[in-house]
C-alpha cells in the first residue's frame, strides 16, 4: 500500500506549485538578506559556469605550449600571459577551475552520502558498531589530513579522481560525527517514539523520519566542506604529489610560478586570487545556507 | 489612586507609601523592516509598602516583559518607552542608560528578581555561599568576612540546613528547590525593598512550589520586602498575592484585590479565564468553558480592545478605540467599554451554558489490569559499565482500568509516572509483573507479537512541538498509524477515515497538507490526539497532555478529550502532575510516590476524604482559584523534597517526609489496604484511625 497517499481535500497542480514557490521564495530572501551572501552565490556561479563551459571559454589548449614566448606580460593573444612553457596562462586557469570545482564536489559528495550513511548507521545500532565507528573517526583526527592524504596519495598514486577518493576519506569522520549527533537528537524526540508505539518498523522510522529531521546540518557543513577540499586539492597539488602533469590545477600552477615569484608576480598571484575568491566564495554560501536552514531566523518559531 | 493622570514632574519620585510606579510602559522589539512586536503596550503599574502584587496572563501577554522592562533589562534592539518612578530615585528611571549607576543600583540594590530556570540562574563553577557574598558586597558594601556571615545567616533563613557546609558546595549539588532556595538568599541578602518573582515556581513541583511561596510570604513580612509575584498560574496568585493584575495582550486588562478579581471579576477575560480552568472543589460533571479562538500576535495589534475577537460580550463600539481602566471603586479597575450592569445585563444571552460533562459509560469490562509491575533501571559505574546497584522506578504497582473510565495518575516529578506509561505502552519491557489487555500479557512480549496490540493501546504525548515530526504534513501525521497497520484498504476510505479523524478532534480537514509549525499549539495538540484515535483504540495513555497549553487552550483540549471518551467509549490513563486537572477529568485516581502508589480512590472520595498524609499533603499544595474557599481549607505541609530514587528509605518511602511517621513506618513497608467505597491506601496510620 501507498504509504503516502494524495489528500482527498487537494490542492490543485498550481496550488503546490506556488507553494513550494513561496517556500522557496522566503529561503532565498533569508539568504540574501545580508548582501555579502548576494557576492558569495554570484562568485560561486560564476565559478560553476567558467568550470562548466570551460572549453568555450578558454582561448586555447591549455597545455599546447606555444612558441610566442614564455612568461609573456598581458597581451591581446594571451590575456593574462604566458607561463614558464609559453602555455597560455587564462586557458590554464579556466580548465584548472574544473579540476578543482570538479575534485571538491565529486569527494564531499561522496564523504557525504558515506559519512551519513555511517552516522545514522552508529546513531542506529549503538552499542559496538558504534564504538567501532566512533574509533574510527577518532583514528582520522588525530592524524594531521595532510599527511594522510600525503601518504595516501603515495599509496593509489595521483590523478583527479584517485585524489577525489583520498579527499573522501578524510572527509568522512567529519560527516560521521556530525550525522551520527543530529540524528541521535532526532531520535530522542516524541515523534520518534509515537512512530515506534504506532508499530513502525525501525527501518521506516530510520528514512521517514529520522534521516529528513537530521540532515539539515550536513547540507550547511557540505557547502563549507567543498572550499576546504578545494584546499587540500591545491595544497596537495602543490606540493606535486596530486593532479598529474600536465593537467592544470590551481595548486600546480601557484608551484610551477613559485620560482618566478619576482620575474611574473602575476603568474603566481592570479591563481592565488582565483583560489581565494572561490573559498570565501563558498563560505559565504554556506553561511547563507545555514542562515536559510535556521527555523528561527526564517521567522517560523 | 489612579494609576493614570498624575502630574509628572523631574522632582517628582513615587506617591507616598508606594515604591515603585510604572506608567504607560511600551515595549517594542523589531520584527522585519516595517513591522515590529508590541510585547507591552501602554502598562501602568504600582507597588505599596509591603504588599504582594500578582501579575498574571497566559505566555505572550507580556507579563514577564514587563518586569523586565521596570528593570531596564530589555536589550537593544528591545526598546522601553515610558515612565518608572522608584522610591528615594530621582526622575524617570528609563532616563538613565541600561548600564548606568543608578540602574544598576536598582537592580539588585532596591529591586532584586528571580527567574523561572533554577538551573541556569546559577553560575555552576561557583560555589553558592560565594556567589550569595559577592552580591551582599556588590550592594551592601560590606568587607568579606562580614558579607560571609550575612550570607550564612540568610541561608539559615530560607530554610537552608547547615549553611556553613552548603556554603561551600556548587549549585549542582542543590535540588532545583534548594537552587531556587539559594537565587532568594541571594537576592535578598541584597536587602531588597522589591521582590520580582518570574515563574520563580513553575519548573518545580507542587508541593516544592508551595514551600517556596510560603517562604517568600513570610520573608516578605520579615524582611520588610514587597514581592511581584509574575505568573500564568491563577491559583498561585489566588492564594499568596494580595492585589492582582490581569495582562492580555499587553495591556492590564484588568486590577483589584485579590477577592474581587475571584469573586465579581469584571473583564469578560477574566471571566473567561476563571471558567476555563478546573478546580479541584469543582462538583463533578462541572463542564470547563473554554475561550474560543488563540491570542492574538503581538505583531501589528489592533487598536482596540486586544480581546474582542475572541469576546463573547463584543459589540460594535468596542472598535472605536482603546478603552482605558475604568474605576469601579475600592481599587478596582477594569478596561473594558461595557460597564459592569451592561456585562451582568448581557450575560444571560451571552454565557449559554454548555452544561454538564457528557455522559460516560463505564462498564464492568476491564480493558487494561497493571499487576505488581516491576521496573528498575540499573545504576552503571566505570570504564566496564559496571552494575552497582538498581533504580526502583515503578515498584509493585496495581491498577484496573474499566472500559469508558479515566484513571488519573498524580505524583510529584520522579516518583515514576512517566516510567509506568511507558512500561504500559512497552516502549519500555518491565522487569517483572504483568500487564493485562483485555486478559492477555503484553508485558513482555516481543515486537512482533506486539504489533497488533500497538494499534489498541495509544499515546498522547506531553510536548505538542516535539511529538510531531516537523517534516510531515498533518493528515500523513494523522494516517501513519492507519498505514503501519494497514486499517484502511483503499486509498479512498484512507481518505475519508483522515477527514473523519480531522473533522472528530475539531480541525477542519482542508488542513492536512499543512505542516506542523503552521498550526498553534492547541491545534498541534489536536493533531497527536487524532493521531492516537487513528487505529480506534480501546485505550489512550494521555502523560501530561495539556501542562503545556495556556488555561484557555488547555480546557478546549480537556473538553475535547471528554466529548470523544463519550463518543467512542475510550478508556484514559491520564497521567499529570496538575491535581484539578487530574481530579477534573479522572474517574479514579492513583497517587504515586516513588515509584509505589500511596493511595487510590475514586476521584470525589480522594479529595473529599484523603487517607493518606503524602496525598493530603498534595492535594493541599494546590491552590483554588476562590481566595475564601481556599483559606478555608486543611492545610498539610511537607518536609523536605522527594527523595533521589537512588537513596530509597527502607521502609514506607515517604517516611522521611511525613509528619506522623512512626519507628515502624522506617521499618517495614505497608501494603495497600481497602477501605471501603474503592478506596485503598498504603498506610499504617489509617488503621489506627
Amino acid at each position: 500500500m501507498n504509504t503516502n497517499p494524495n489528500p482527498a481535500v487537494k490542492k490543485t497542480a498550481k496550488q503546490v506549485l506556488s507553494e513550494k514557490l513561496t517556500a522557496f521564495r522566503k529561503f532565498m530572501r533569508v539568504m540574501t538578506s545580508r548582501k555579502i551572501v548576494v557576492v558569495g552565490i554570484i562568485g560561486t556561479l560564476f565559478f560553476i559556469l567558467v568550470a562548466i563551459f570551460a572549453p568555450v571559454i578558454a582561448t586555447q589548449d591549455p597545455n599546447l605550449i606555444t612558441t610566442d614566448g614564455k612568461l609573456l606580460p598581458f597581451s591581446s593573444a594571451h590575456w593574462f600571459g604566458t607561463d614558464y612553457l609559453g602555455r597560455d596562462l587564462y586557458s590554464r586557469l579556466v580548465y584548472g577551475t574544473r579540476v578543482s570545482i570538479l575534485t571538491g564536489v565529486i569527494s564531499t559528495l561522496m564523504a557525504v552520502v558515506v559519512g551519513s550513511f555511517l552516522g545514522m548507521l552508529a546513531a542506529y545500532c549503538g552499542g559496538i558498531v558504534d564504538k567501532i565507528l566512533i574509533g574510527y573517526c577518532e583514528v582520522f583526527n588525530s592524524i594531521p589530513g595532510i599527511a594522510l592524504s600525503l601518504t595516501l596519495i603515495t599509496l593509489f598514486g595521483g590523478g583527479m579522481m584517485n585524489m577525489a577518493f583520498i579527499l573522501m576519506v578524510t572527509g568522512i569522520p567529519g560527516f560521521l560525527r556530525m550525522m551520527r549527533a543530529s540524528s541521535l537528537t532526532v531520535m530522542n524526540s516524541d515523534y520518534i517514539l509515537a512512530a515506534k508505539l504506532s508499530g513502525q518498523s525501525r527501518l521506516k522510522q530510520l528514512y521517514k523520519h529520522v534521516f529528513p529531521n537530521a540532515i539539515s546540518p550536513i547540507i550547511v557543513m557540505a557547502t563549507q566542506h567543498v572550499g576546504m577540499t578545494i584546499m587540500m586539492e591545491s595544497g596537495l597539488s602543490f606540493l606535486g604529489v596530486g593532479i598529474k602533469i600536465p593537467t592544470a590545477s590551481w595548486g600546480s600552477i601557484i608551484n610551477e610560478a613559485r620560482p618566478y615569484l619576482m620575474v611574473d608576480p602575476w603568474y603566481v598571484l592570479l591563481p592565488c586570487i582565483f583560489l581565494a575568491l572561490l573559498i570565501i566564495s563558498l563560505n559565504l554560501l554556506g553561511d547563507g545556507i545555514r542562515d536559510a536552514l535556521d527555523p528561527s531566523l526564517r521567522g517560523e518559531v | 489612586m489612579s494609576d493614570n493622570n498624575v502630574v509628572l514632574n523631574e522632582a517628582y519620585t513615587v506617591s507616598e507609601g508606594n515604591l515603585v510606579e510604572a506608567r504607560n510602559i511600551v515595549t517594542t522589539f523589531p520584527y522585519d523592516r516595517e513591522r515590529k512586536i508590541t510585547a507591552v503596550d501602554g502598562v501602568s503599574i504600582h507597588l505599596k509598602k509591603g504588599e504582594i502584587v500578582g501579575l498574571v496572563g497566559e505566555s505572550g501577554s507580556g507579563k514577564s516583559v514587563t518586569s523586565m522592562s521596570i528593570l531596564q533589562l530589555i536589550l537593544p534592539p528591545g526598546k522601553v518607552e515610558g515612565d518608572v518612578r522608584i522610591e528615594n530615585m530621582k526622575g524617570n528611571m528609563l532616563d538613565y542608560g541600561m548600564n548606568s549607576d543608578e540602574a544598576r543600583s536598582v537592580r539588585g540594590g532596591k529591586i532584586g528578581m528571580i527567574f523561572q530556570e533554577p538551573m541556569t540562574s546559577l553560575n555552576p563553577i561557583l560555589k553558592v555561599g560565594f556567589q550569595i557574598q559577592e552580591n551582599i558586597i556588590t550592594h551592601l558594601g560590606v568587607s568579606p568576612e562580614e558579607a560571609k556571615t550575612l550570607a550564612i545567616e540568610m541561608m539559615t533563613k530560607v530554610g537552608i540546613a547547615n549553611p556553613e557546609i552548603r556554603y561551600n558546595q556548587y549549585p549542582a549539588e542543590f535540588s532545583g528547590g534548594m537552587r531556587q532556595r539559594i537565587m532568594i538568599a541571594m537576592v535578598l541578602a541584597a536587602k531588597p525593598d522589591v521582590l520580582i518573582a518570574d515563574e520563580a515556581t513553575t519548573a518545580l513541583d507542587v508541593t516544592t512550589q508551595a514551600q517556596i511561596l510560603e517562604l517568600i510570604q513570610s520573608l516578605a513580612k520579615t524582611e520588610d520586602v514587597s514581592v511581584i509575584i509574575v505568573t500564568h498560574n491563577l491559583g498561585l496568585v489566588a492564594r499568596y498575592a494580595d492585589r492582582i493584575y490581569v495582562m492580555y495582550g499587553g495591556n492590564i486588562v484588568e486590577s483589584g484585590d485579590k477577592y474581587t478579581i475571584f469573586e465579581t471579576p469584571g473583564h469578560p477575560y477574566t471571566r473567561g479565564l476563571l471558567a476555563a480552568v478546573p478546580r479541584l472543589d469543582d462538583p463533578k460533571d462541572r463542564r470547563l468553558i473554554p475561550i474560543e479562538g488563540l491570542p492574538p500576535t503581538p505583531i501589528n495589534l489592533p487598536k482596540y480592545c486586544k480581546f474582542y475577537d475572541r469576546c463573547k460580550y463584543r459589540e460594535d463600539r468596542c472598535k472605536d478605540g482603546m478603552c482605558e481602566l475604568r474605576d469601579e471603586g475600592n481599587e478596582h479597575y477594569v478596561r473594558c467599554v461595557l460597564t459592569k450592569d451592561e456585562i451582568e445585563a448581557k450575560k444571560a444571552a451571552v454565557e449559554t451554558e454548555s452544561g454538564t460533562v457528557p455522559e460516560k459509560h463505564i462498564t464492568d469490562e476491564v480493558v487494561l489490569e497493571v499487576k505488581d509491575l516491576q521496573m528498575f533501571f540499573p545504576i552503571l559505574k566505570g570504564m566496564m559499565k559496571r552494575k552497582i546497584g538498581e533504580v526502583h522506578a515503578v515498584e509493585d504497582v496495581s491498577f484496573k482500568v474499566h472500559k469508558g473510565e479515566t484513571v488519573g495518575v498524580v505524583g510529584e516529578s520522579g516518583c515514576g509516572k512517566t516510567t509506568l506509561a511507558k512500561c504500559i505502552m512497552r516502549a519500555l519491557t518491565p522487569n517483572g509483573g504483568e500487564i493485562l489487555y483485555k486478559g492477555q500479557n503484553i508485558a513482555h512480549m516481543k515486537e512482533k507479537e506486539l504489533k497488533q496490540f500497538r494499534s489498541k493501546i495509544t499515546m498522547i504525548f506531553q510536548d505538542p512541538f516535539s511529538s510531531l515530526n516537523p517534516r510531515q504534513k498533518a493528515g500523513d501525521i494523522v494516517g501513519e498509524p492507519l498505514t503501519i497497520n494497514h486499517l484502511t484498504g483503499s486509498r479512498a476510505e484512507y481518505n475519508a477515515r483522515i477527514d473523519e479523524l480531522f473533522r472528530l478532534v475539531g480541525l477542519d480537514p482542508q488542513y492536512r497538507t499543512r505542516v506542523p509549525r503552521e498550526f498553534s499549539g492547541g491545534q498541534r495538540q489536536r493533531i497527536g490526539i487524532a493521531r492516537a484515535l487513528a487505529s480506534n483504540p480501546d485505550i489512550i495513555v494521555c502523560d501530561e497532555p495539556v501542562s503545556a497549553l495556556d488555561v484557555s487552550i488547555q480546557a478546549q483540549v480537556i473538553n475535547l478529550m471528554e466529548d470523544l471518551q463519550s463518543q467512542l467509549g475510550l478508556s484514559y490513563i491520564f497521567i499529570a502532575h496538575d491535581l484539578s486537572v487530574v481530579k477534573h477529568i479522572s474517574d479514579r485516581i492513583v497517587v504515586m510516590y516513588l515509584g509505589r502508589v500511596v493511595e487510590t480512590a475514586p476521584a470525589e472520595l480522594l479529595y473529599d476524604n484523603p487517607l493518606h498524609p503524602y496525598t493530603k499533603a498534595l492535594l493541599s499544595a494546590v491552590p483554588i482559584t476562590d481566595p475564601k474557599a481556599d483559606e478555608q481549607r486543611e492545610r498539610v505541609k511537607l518536609i523536605g523534597e522527594v527523595p533521589s530514587v537512588m537513596e530509597r528509605p527502607s521502609g514506607c518511602p515517604f517516611a522521611d517526609r511525613c509528619q506522623y511517621a512512626t519507628e515502624r513506618c522506617h521499618k517495614e513497608v505497608p501494603q495497600l489496604k481497602d477501605y471501603g467505597n474503592g478506596q485503598q491506601a498504603a498506610c499504617f496510620l489509617c488503621d489506627e484511625k
